[in-house]
């Protein structure tokens, strides 16, 4: 690994396939809002990317609160994809991002192939997003979605009903609540994916002793932050091995640019924050100045040398 | 709204389990507003995960100095305890809404227990308003804790009220009882009212208050935080007007629309 010499800084520019992101940093879906609420701390536009909140083909008001509960090193959500529908995402939220310069990921999610497909239509002629981010494993509403995730013909089903009704690429999101994660990489290629986010959050309980209450109105919710990261490294892993050319951005518990750096070398094209926006509003400009200290420091002329490097 | 490390200038306790930490920002205490919160990242480490909130108890612009009162109730709090004059603290803010209390004649405050933060910043604006000779409210403000040892800085806020009504659980300081038994010779139509306490307190004063046709009034709310600054949804609360965020639509919200049969359901 010598391709830099040493006056040069690295290049920190991604290419997912007909995706080009600035850098490997981007934020996750429902974790970073629409854009404009961490303006205050950085330029949103610094961003490689901005995964937005996951959009409905109706407005869904979310579940009943309790929504958050606070596990070690762990958050446990139930927001129940609560959004504005598609209708108004357009009139008022497609207006809102005008001015950020980043690549733009429109995350779906519906209860039926029909649903996926009219998303997926409806927003293609939007020049403000990049791709489309099929969300089939969100864990906390009562159909669709995660059921889709849940066993490879349904994913694959869901990837083509949206790759077939858009111009844009379709970048999978998978659920880590399956048995086999290289199975559904390879079902969602095979449905046409330009490309794959990993992971969603993982099926999670916690109760309250005292009251022997589950401490979610909605029983069940889904597991985010440092929690999770050895199981979100393992498997964007095994997606890499399992179609080593599709794009890939790894995610699940990234809060430094060392977390940042295990999933560029377990075969992650660029990564993305969610949970870690929280903690640390600034999390992403510290992991992208890291990640590229890094990649000085170890002589990594680009991120595509340093996807898929570990040894061993 | 910024994040910064925050000197802790002074670590002050004031009771059992509670403490006063003033810090040194000058961006954050100038543009403080009683009702607003600090989010505290109590430990650098993963655990516990989430930042702390705690509502502003005052801010001196001219010192360059805020305040925040807590109770230890837990990891986070006990973290934060631990603290010692100097220490940098990785905060932000001021964060959330503000009471309203502009064009307001006549004022009830009414605070329990740890709840009696932000409502010690807002007697402390509107005193510092009338010391300025600007137009400011009568203030009564109806104090309620479990024990005297609970009743942190109401020696503070006696000074700048025009009346402090206490009342303890047990008996020990003020009238024995609940806070709300307190109210009643307070409650003139044109009251506005500014609350902050355990739910189920809240629940009674905004009883109270419609049941003698009170309109104004404003409730400093809690919940479980994600990111504290609006974009989990994570921190909603039941309204009139369907969910509300606690941490930017809130934590003040107008009585209004609150709702706490649902709030408590
Ligand atoms: C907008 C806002 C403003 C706040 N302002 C203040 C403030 O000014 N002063 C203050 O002391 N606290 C305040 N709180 C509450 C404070 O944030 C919590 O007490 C704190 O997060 C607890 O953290 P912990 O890790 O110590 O406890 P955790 O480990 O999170 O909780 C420990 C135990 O205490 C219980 N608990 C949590 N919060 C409270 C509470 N408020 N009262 C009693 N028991 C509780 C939990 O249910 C749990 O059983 C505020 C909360 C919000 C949302
Ligand atoms: C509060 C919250 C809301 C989320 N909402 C969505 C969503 O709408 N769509 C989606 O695909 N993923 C959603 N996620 C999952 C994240 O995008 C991410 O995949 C997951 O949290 C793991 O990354 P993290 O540990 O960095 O948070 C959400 C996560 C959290 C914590
Ligand atoms: S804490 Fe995230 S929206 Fe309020």
């Amino acid at each position: 690994m010598n391709g830099l010499s040493t006056c040069e800084r690295p290049a920190l520019a991604v290419s997912l396939g007909p995706v080009r992101l600035k850098n490997p940093v981007a934020v996750a879906s429902g974790c970073y809002g629409y854009g404009g609420n961490y303006r205050e701390f950085y330029d949103p536009s610094r961003l490689g990317g901005i995964f937005l909140k996951c959009v409905t083909p109706a407005e869904r008001p979310g579940n009943a609160p309790q929504r958050l509960v606070e596990t070690p090193s762990g958050l446990l959500n139930a927001i129940g994809l609560q959004n504005v529908g598609i209708e108004r995402f357009l009139r008022e939220i497609v207006p809102a991002i005008e001015g950020i310069d980043t690549a733009f990921f429109a995350n779906i999610g519906a209860d039926d192939l029909d649903g996926y497909a009219m998303l997926a239509r409806r927003l293609s002629d939007v020049p403000k997003i990049a791709a489309i981010e099929l969300n089939i494993s969100c864990p906390n509403v009562k159909k669709g979605c995660l059921a889709f995730g849940a066993d490879p013909e349904s994913a694959r089903q869901a990837t083509q009903a949206a790759v077939q009704s858009s111009r844009l690429p379709v970048f999978v999101k998978l659920s880590p609540n399956v048995a086999n994660i290289g199975e559904m990489a390879q079902a969602v290629a095979e449905g046409g994916a330009a490309g794959i986010t990993a992971i969603n959050t993982l099926l999670g309980m916690a109760i309250d002793v005292e009251t022997r209450r589950p401490k979610l109105a909605n029983v069940t919710g889904g597991l985010s932050g440092p929690a999770i990261r050895p199981v979100a490294v393992r498997m964007v892993w095994e997606i890499r091995k399992a179609v080593p050319d599709l794009p890939l951005i790894g995610m699940g518990g990234i809060l430094t640019w060392r977390d940042a750096i295990e999933f560029l070398l377990a075969g992650a094209n660029a990564i993305a924050i969610g949970t870690g926006n929280f903690v640390n509003p600034m999390a992403p400009m510290d992991v992208l100045q890291g990640i590229e200290d890094y990649m000085a420091q170890h002589g990594f002329a680009s991120v595509a040398e340093l996807s898929g490097a570990m040894e061993g | 709204m910024k994040q910064c490390l925050a000197p802790l200038v002074e670590s002050r306790p004031l009771g059992p389990g509670l403490l006063l930490h003033t810090y040194h920002d000058s961006d954050i205490a100038a543009h403080a507003k009683p009702g607003q919160f600090i989010n505290v990242r109590v430990s650098g480490a993963t655990a516990p995960l989430l930042r702390r909130p705690f509502s502003l108890c005052d801010a001196d612009p001219a010192a360059g100095r805020f305040s925040v009162l807590f109770r230890v109730v837990g990891e986070g709090t006990e973290a934060l305890a631990r603290a010692g004059a100097g220490d940098r603290i990785d905060l932000m803010g001021p964060l959330g809404t503000a009471f309203q209390w502009e064009g307001v004649e006549r004022a009830l405050l009414v605070a329990g227990g740890v709840g009696v933060a932000p409502l010690h910043f807002l007697a402390s604006q509107i005193w510092r308003a009338k010391q300025a000779e600007r137009p400011a409210p009568r203030v009564v403000f109806a104090y309620g804790a479990r024990d005297s040892g609970g009743l942190a800085l109401a020696d503070d806020i006696e000074k700048r009220v025009d009346l402090l009504a206490i009342t303890t659980e047990d008996g020990s300081r003020g009238q024995r009882g609940l806070v709300t038994a307190a109210l009643d010779p307070h409650l003139a139509p044109d009251t506005a009212v500014f609350c902050c306490g355990p739910t189920p307190m809240m629940a009674a004063v905004l009883r109270r208050m419609r049941e003698r046709g009170l309109k104004r009034g404003w409730f400093s709310l809690e919940n479980q935080m994600g990111c504290g600054v609006g974009v989990c949804l994570g921190c909603v609360v039941p309204t009139r007007d369907g969910y509300r965020r606690v941490c930017c639509d809130g934590p003040v919200l107008p009585a209004a629309i609150l709702d706490f049969t649902a709030l408590c359901s």
